[in-house]
């Protein structure tokens, strides 16, 4: 048994977060753990199940190390593929585009060559882009084995059903679920949570709380400074629509217009559809982030740390991210100030990079395009201006949100560098545009032998699990 | 589309001056930038930095240097690491390796594992985790293996070579490639009235010469930076208190050491960086608490062998310009600012302060924004080093001189006083992904210093005690082994880059 662990954990909430940091909790600090218990919430503000998307990498990670296999996300959680994302009339794709060259970002070779002689879209210039536009699909190789023409994918799942799993999943490694909603809270006079009471007065302490109630942000409500995003103004969130699924696509869509945003996604059998809607009335969410998601014995994940309207899946990783660092900096039986300090420090440069992303997107739909003028985001304004000018994308510490990310949102958004940096220029317009033509035509190639997405998808389902993507 | 040629000036030599002139004219194409650079013969360089870091490989590479040409030009040695020798007791002695400590395991770091251990006999000192160390300490090199899975691929290298030979090499090269060199001494700076920028200077002989971008490689006065522009500077001697070198060059009492140490001595610390053809010595200490001739004398009484020059001193106050690009000029090298070189970052700053400057290149007059985010970016490298040598002097526990006592009394910024908290209480370490000193170098200064964390990561304790002693003695074995398969170093120098007569 580990000495001066954290025995006692509560989790308020009870949705997708809750389940999920309840699964994680219970495999990372097993054999230790003596109690962890889910508290479902009974706050009026729900938690938004909005993960139908969940980003390249990190999470479908941490579902692996949970034993939720792809094939398992395709079979019993209507599961799918998508490469990217339609934004408008544009094919977002996730990974880099392109390659460098010559030591300078493809994005600047694309600059020199569009100036030039013209060139094909940006997009293009990925494969992600070219096989949502064809409808077809293969997982991503292994990243060693080819030194160019990622891509990424990210999962698309029933949320709800998912959340089932999670719950199943951490229930046999040891959670616990309260037999009652949280009704109250007892804090010290430091702040510090004392205990958890249910309806019929009984009382629960833990060494740690853990805030998964989503917008309602039970727990740390009294001690969060909520950050606004960028240019944010209030939303509101309709219930998802399921609909019939249209033709197989590996992507899912985000399209706006003037009153909000509509997002697709496209399961294996359904489309869910979920409409954002200004609401600037009281009881809209401001999107934003926690000043202080851990403050002394609670920690807030997911919706209660972190609020975005659901355009690209970096919320996943961001709660993803959240709840790997606290296992990382978990410190003896009371929560201590430096590791405090590291998570806060941390999440509020993470948070902050993927809500500056996301406000490309509303800035751009509320005024029709996107620039750096009149910004009250100082530093989005730079970072705006700056790729404008001259393609640069201002290297950070931050992990979440990445170059290509930058990148490819500015692109999209409608931000075309104005010039291309002059190391471009170490490659003459002939030497550029045959390599240029030479990569489309890499990427024709490679596409050519991928099978069309619910050609992929009927073959995964009848194989061997290993024969599935992550599987 | 034709655009108007960028004429760029570099005032100064040297090292700076050179590595500047080599990397625009490598880097961007001739005709969109031009490059003069003025020196005279008549000024001295400073010749910093003999002892680098791994990122100079690549600064090499990227503008066409062989690097064997580049060693036996230069007299230079492979480096593995930084000895620190007398930090933190009086006879202690630990190296910072170019790479990382053992093997990390279930998302965990190696020393978390270690940690749980530390302190038993058969477990040793973390050192014996990190082949580079083995290697440093058996006078043992070899070039770095490409397979992950070889032991050979856990560490880099660096150079210890001659710099009054480095900039003469970079300077055939530079001119090989299109860079122009002018003769002749500054007397003049003149700026235009309306904006301000630099639009000539003006040489002793009466020659003027004209630029779009100005490169101030002048060393410490920043003859445009400072005594043109009045960019500002910001001193830090508050917390490196350290103001004056000696230095000075003896013979090699044996085969060069494939590492550069730095001892603490009473009234500051000494280098020692061993070349092919001879060692190179000095002391940065404190004026406050020792004299120059002290510390000329406590460091000829020093040397491994007789020494071939005389005592050189060398005054500096430790900081950075306030802007290190102002208007059209940019301060690179010593006339940017200066971090005393225990941690081998002068050429580094260098080569930092080139490649953003490369990065960033002006594309038309109005560069305001490629301005503020070179200084944002400088400004926190600058401070990130300057945190990593304060954890040096902070966290040593010597009393015995009036140097020592009081450094131990300086105050320390807030972000390294927040690092080290969150060390001392579980052994993790702040993370950034930005900078120089990256996790690695943090964890061999504060170990190395004697700041043994209380705790370790709780998921250490799921792997059995029994298991986790047997992994870690394989490891040591395989890291020895992989040591002793090394050629010897002074051998190595020989057959792969003997020095030029």
């Amino acid at each position: 048994m580990r000495t001066g662990d954290i025995r006692q954990v509560a989790i308020v909430g009870s949705g997708f977060e809750a389940w999920l940091a309840a699964a994680v909790l219970a495999r990372e600090l097993a054999p230790g753990l003596e109690r962890l218990t889910v508290w479902p919430s009974a706050a009026p503000a729900p938690a938004f199940d909005y993960w139908y998307a969940l980003a390249p990498s990190n999470p479908t990670d941490c579902l692996r190390s949970l034993k939720i296999s792809d094939l398992q996300l395709l079979k019993e959680h209507d599961g799918s593929f998508a490469l990217g994302a339609r934004y408008g009339d544009q094919i977002l794709p996730f990974g880099p585009v392109g390659l460098s060259l010559a030591g300078a970002g493809f994005c600047h070779h694309w600059v020199a060559a569009r100036k030039d002689r013209g060139t094909d879209d940006f997009f293009a210039f990925s494969p992600a882009a070219g096989a949502i536009h064809a409808g077809v699909f293969a997982p991503p190789v292994d990243r060693n084995a080819i030194e160019s023409l990622q891509h990424e994918m990210a999962r698309l799942v029933d949320p709800v059903s998912l959340t089932g799993a999670l719950k199943s999943r951490a229930l046999v490694l040891g959670a616990a679920e309260a037999d009652a909603p949280l009704h109250g809270v007892t804090r010290g006079s430091d702040g510090a949570i004392e205990g958890l009471r249910d309806a019929h007065g009984h009382e629960m302490t833990a060494d740690l709380y853990i805030d998964a109630s989503g917008m309602a942000r039970v727990l740390g409500q009294d001690h969060l400074s909520w950050q606004p995003a960028p240019g944010s103004c209030r939303w509101s969130l309709a219930e998802p629509v399921i609909e019939a699924r249209q033709v197989g696509e590996p992507c899912y869509s985000f399209l706006p217009d003037d009153r909000g945003w509509t997002v697709k996604y496209p399961l294996r059998t359904r489309t869910a559809r979920l409409r954002v809607e200004v609401d600037e009335s009281s009881t809209g969410f401001l999107p934003g982030h926690a000043a202080q998601p851990w403050y002394g014995n609670c920690v807030s994940v997911g919706q209660a740390a972190c609020l975005a309207p659901p355009l690209l899946p970096h919320p996943t990783s961001l709660l993803h991210q959240s709840l790997r660092r606290l296992v990382d900096l978990l410190p003896g039986a009371r929560c201590a100030a430096p590791e405090t300090w590291e998570f806060n420090q941390l999440f509020h440069r993470d948070a902050g990079d993927c809500q500056r992303l996301m406000s490309l997107y509303e800035l751009r739909r509320r005024h029709g395009r996107l620039s750096a003028d009149g910004m009250e985001d100082t530093e989005l304004a730079r970072r705006v201006a700056l790729f404008a000018k001259r393609g640069w994308v201002m290297p950070e510490d931050g992990t979440l949100v990445t170059d290509d990310d930058w990148t490819a949102s500015l692109m999209a958004c409608g931000v075309v560098p104005a010039q291309p940096a002059p190391l471009a220029g170490r490659l003459t317009d002939g030497e550029r545009e045959a390599r240029l033509a030479q990569l489309r035509q890499r990427i024709n190639q490679v596409l050519a032998e991928f099978p069309a997405l619910d050609q992929y998808l009927a073959a995964a389902l009848s194989a061997e699990p290993r024969e599935v993507a992550g599987g | 589309m034709s655009q108007k040629k960028t004429q760029v000036v570099v005032v100064g030599g040297g090292t700076a001056g050179w590595m500047t002139a080599a990397a625009i004219v490598a880097a961007l194409p001739a005709e969109r930038v031009a490059v003069t650079l003025v020196e005279s013969e008549a000024i001295g360089i400073i010749g910093v930095g003999e002892a680098t870091l791994p990122h100079l490989r690549r600064f090499n590479e990227n503008i066409g240097v062989n690097e064997a040409a580049f060693m036996s030009a230069t007299q230079a040695t492979f480096k593995l690491g930084i000895e620190f020798v007398d930090w933190a007791r009086p006879g202690d002695a630990y190296i910072h390796p170019f790479g990382a400590y053992g093997v990390s395991a279930g998302g965990v770091g190696f020393h978390h594992y270690w940690r749980r251990l530390a302190g038993e006999d058969e477990i040793g000192s973390i050192s014996e985790y990190s082949l580079p160390i083995v290697a440093a300490y058996q006078g043992r090199f070899d070039l770095p293996d490409e397979d992950p899975a070889s032991p050979k691929s856990t560490y880099g290298y660096a150079y210890q070579f001659d710099s009054t030979r480095y900039a003469p090499f970079l300077r055939a090269h530079a001119e090989t490639l299109g860079a122009q060199r002018i003769e002749g001494r500054v007397v003049n700076v003149v700026c235009r009235g309306d904006d301000g920028n630099i639009e000539r200077v003006v040489l002793e002989d009466g020659r003027e010469i004209a630029g779009d971008l100005f490169v101030d490689c002048s060393g410490f006065r920043g003859l445009l930076i400072e005594q043109t522009l009045k960019a500002g500077y910001e001193n830090w001697q508050h917390w490196l208190p350290c103001d004056r070198a000696v230095a000075l060059q003896c013979e090699a009492a044996g085969p060069p050491k494939p590492y550069t140490r730095a001892t603490a001595s009473a009234g500051g610390w000494r280098w020692r960086i061993p070349l092919q053809h001879r060692v190179g010595n000095g002391y940065v200490y404190c004026s406050e608490h020792l004299s120059e001739d002290q510390a000329s004398a406590d460091l000829l009484e020093s040397l491994e062998g007789p020494a071939i020059t005389a005592p050189k001193p060398l005054r500096f106050v430790t900081g950075k310009r306030r802007l290190m690009w102002h208007h059209n000029c940019v301060a690179v090298g010593l006339a940017g600012g200066f971090l005393e070189p225990l941690e081998s970052t002068s050429i580094y700053l260098i080569q930092a302060a080139i490649t953003h400057l490369v990065d960033l290149f002006p594309l038309s007059g109005d560069c305001a924004l490629e301005r503020e985010e070179y200084n944002r970016i400088m400004d926190r490298e600058f401070v990130r080093i300057r945190d990593f040598l304060i954890l040096h002097y902070h966290a040593s526990e010597r009393t015995d001189s009036a140097f020592w006592r009081a450094v131990r009394k300086i105050s320390i910024p807030d972000s390294l006083a927040e690092k080290l908290e969150l060390f001392r209480a579980r052994g993790r370490v702040a993370s950034y992904q930005q900078g120089l000193f990256l996790e690695p170098s943090w964890l061999a200064v504060l170990l190395g210093q004697r700041i043994v964390p209380a705790g370790y990561d709780q998921r250490v304790n799921d792997v059995p005690e029994q298991q986790l002693r047997e992994r870690l003695r394989q490891l040591r074995r395989r890291i020895a082994a992989s040591a002793a398969s090394m050629p010897d170093h002074a051998e190595f120098l020989r057959h792969y880059c003997p020095a030029a007569a």
